[in-house]
């Protein structure tokens, strides 16, 4: 066995492995991009294209990943660090409800431009899903939301959601490449008894 | 290593390694289980390249060792086997890193 055994890297293995697929990637790909897409032509339509995105990974952890590459129970400081995450979506989507409403609520706000807020916020958010899900090109896709959310404050409708389309684009394209290498990578088992039979 | 009587090098740490789990397959595979709860044939294959053949033989000498058991978990709706290090590996485990950590310290002192 010529690979050095550090026992926190094969942890860290056996949990990104699951992000190996590039379904995440897709569906943050479909989300950017249906967001771009409605707001370029306005059709009302493509607020729909989360139904898509979540289908992808739904269906495509079943019937795709976890046929190439098993199933598996994760210690308690996964399952820790799992909860902090469910705590942090909980908190960022309730946040962003309140952040997005808050025009609409009368309060006398100050007249400053929220896009920058959002950014930050944005940027922030996947950073800490990056980090607690040991996913890092979330890093890059954040980065690359919250560019186009700048975009979109200072330069008006068309460049932000061209940007956010292209983006969108971009991400699609990476989680379809590491798609095909994990497909390549993982070929479906020829028939095979599990062990302890099932 | 600690002195012996007559000025010699007294091996227990070096015969007191597990030989069940030195071998490096199944160090592998005892490393794997050790960091996470459980996982199934499939997933363990994967992440140690082994074959299916290799694989089973070295989880059966595990198992028959007491280091592993195999346990029926739903999955979805569907049982599904399971394997998990038993606190009997765990703690051979954990021995088996202290031995051979004491033998490298003891090689360079």
């Amino acid at each position: 066995m010529s690979e050095k055994i550090n026992l926190k890297e094969l942890e860290r293995k056996a949990w990104t492995s699951y992000f190996e697929d590039g379904l995440w990637d897709i569906f943050m790909g479909l989300l950017m991009l249906t967001g771009g897409i409605r707001a370029l032509t306005d059709n009302v339509l493509f607020t729909l294209g989360f139904v898509p995105a979540v289908l992808v990974v739904v269906v495509g952890k079943r019937f795709i990943t976890t046929p190439r590459i098993g199933h598996v129970k994760f210690g308690r400081s996964r399952k820790v660090k799992q909860r902090r995450l469910i705590a942090i979506i909980s908190i960022s989507v309730i946040a962003t409800f309140v952040l997005l409403l808050l025009p609409l609520s009368g309060l006398a706000l100050p007249k400053i431009s929220i896009s920058p807020i959002i950014a930050v916020w944005i940027a922030v958010i996947f950073g800490l899903l990056a980090y607690y899900m040991d996913f890092r090109r979330l890093y890059l896709y954040g980065l690359l939301f919250a560019m186009s959310e700048v975009l979109w404050g200072q330069f008006d409708k068309p460049v932000g959601s061209i940007t956010q389309t292209i983006s969108g684009i971009a991400i699609l394209l990476i989680g379809l490449f590491v798609l095909v290498r994990f497909l390549r990578k993982y070929p479906l088992p020829a028939e095979m008894r599990s062990y302890g039979g099932d | 290593m600690a002195e012996t009587e007559d000025g010699g090098k007294d091996e227990a740490p070096l015969v007191e390694i597990d030989r069940l789990i030195h071998e490096p397959a199944r160090l592998n595979i005892m490393a794997r289980l050790y960091v996470i709860e459980s996982a199934d044939f499939l997933f363990l294959m994967r992440q140690t390249g082994l074959t299916f053949g290799n694989l089973s033989s070295h989880l059966s000498k595990l198992e028959a060792a007491g280091y592993i058991e195999v346990k029926k978990e739903f999955v979805g709706k569907k049982p599904h086997a399971m394997l998990r290090l038993t606190e009997k590996g765990r703690a051979a485990f954990r021995k088996y890193q202290q031995n051979m950590k004491q033998v490298f310290e003891d090689l360079l002192h």
